[in-house]
């Protein structure tokens, strides 16, 4: 419990996760709404972590899903 | 002095209880000229964790359910009353603003898969005569704009008109995440938004929706 803001690590082991519905909210949470302070708890790195983090796993996802859909057919 | 932890402004005032924060502390609902804000007494700004995220985020949907209009706050927003009374009257326009677009609304989300950008290619806005300076601003609008358009959902347009009542757009580097798309729907609209994007047959790129959400990517604009 700090005022510091998010570190690259901190970050990391949040977004380790591989729960998207977890990185749904975190994108909402940590990058979106009103900011009525200046203290922003996620930098500019962690953001793009985020990002890069969705992309994985929406990609595995998206793969998965092409080839039961192949299967299928 | 104590602080208060920031959830959301509100549009109305919800039921007298409005149910315990994230800590567990009361909720309460402060007004600064005509806006209504849900706030909670805390000593100290809660740590990151999914925990603490996912108890934000239940109390923001919790306060959506009650009011027709949310603006969800950023997480981690601690700070004086009367430091908080300070930005909202500063922003009043603009968040009175960001309120009335989002009454009876909510959020879904499309996350945009593709191999590459799509190309946008575009006349240039300055005509063939400008100077260096016309072109340069002219360059700078193009790129702005680039940065909040997603040609890739050109062909799920005519689906999603009707539903979609404002936009916001992030470009993403991060292939094959391409963009993320943020649509602002009429509340009970999610599962036609839905039925929408899966129908819409063989496209270029893929999207996967998500949502409904509070509209958390509806806030204005971040100052400076």
């Amino acid at each position: 419990m700090s005022k510091r803001p998010l570190t690259r690590n901190d970050a990391r082991a949040i977004f380790a996760t591989s729960d998207t519905s977890l990185l749904e909210v975190i994108d909402n949470l940590l990058t979106k709404g009103v900011v009525v302070t200046g203290d922003v708890v996620l930098g500019l790195a962690g953001v793009d972590l985020v990002y890069a983090r969705l992309s994985v796993l929406l990609c595995a996802a998206d793969r998965l899903h092409g080839a039961e859909g192949q299967d299928g057919e | 002095m104590s602080e208060v932890y920031v959830y959301a402004l509100l549009g109305d005032a919800p039921a007298p209880d409005a149910g315990a924060g994230l800590c567990e502390e009361p909720l309460r609902v402060v007004r600064v000229g005509d806006l209504l804000v849900a706030v909670g007494e805390m000593a100290e700004p809660p740590a990151v964790s999914e925990a603490t995220l996912r108890a934000h985020d239940a109390v923001v949907r919790r306060l959506a359910d009650a009011v027709d209009a949310i603006l969800p706050v950023r997480f981690g927003s601690l700070l004086s009353e009367s430091s908080l009374a300070d930005v909202l009257r500063a922003r009043a326009r603009e968040l009175s603003e960001a309120l009335a677009l989002v009454a009876g609304r909510e959020q879904m989300t499309l996350r945009v898969l593709g191999d590459a950008p799509a190309s946008v290619a575009r006349a240039a806005d300055a005509p063939g005569d400008a100077g260096p300076g016309a072109r340069y601003l002219a360059a700078r609008r193009a790129e702005w704009r680039r940065a909040r358009e997603a040609p890739e959902l050109a062909p799920l347009r005519p689906l999603l008109d009707g539903l979609v009542r404002a936009e916001r757009v992030t470009r993403h580097d991060a292939p094959p995440l391409l963009a993320s798309v943020y649509h602002l729907i009429d509340r009970g609209a999610a599962a036609a938004y839905r039925a929408a994007v899966e129908g819409s047959g063989p496209c270029a790129v893929r999207v996967v929706a998500t949502g409904p959400w509070p509209p958390y990517a509806f806030a204005p604009e971040a100052l400076g």
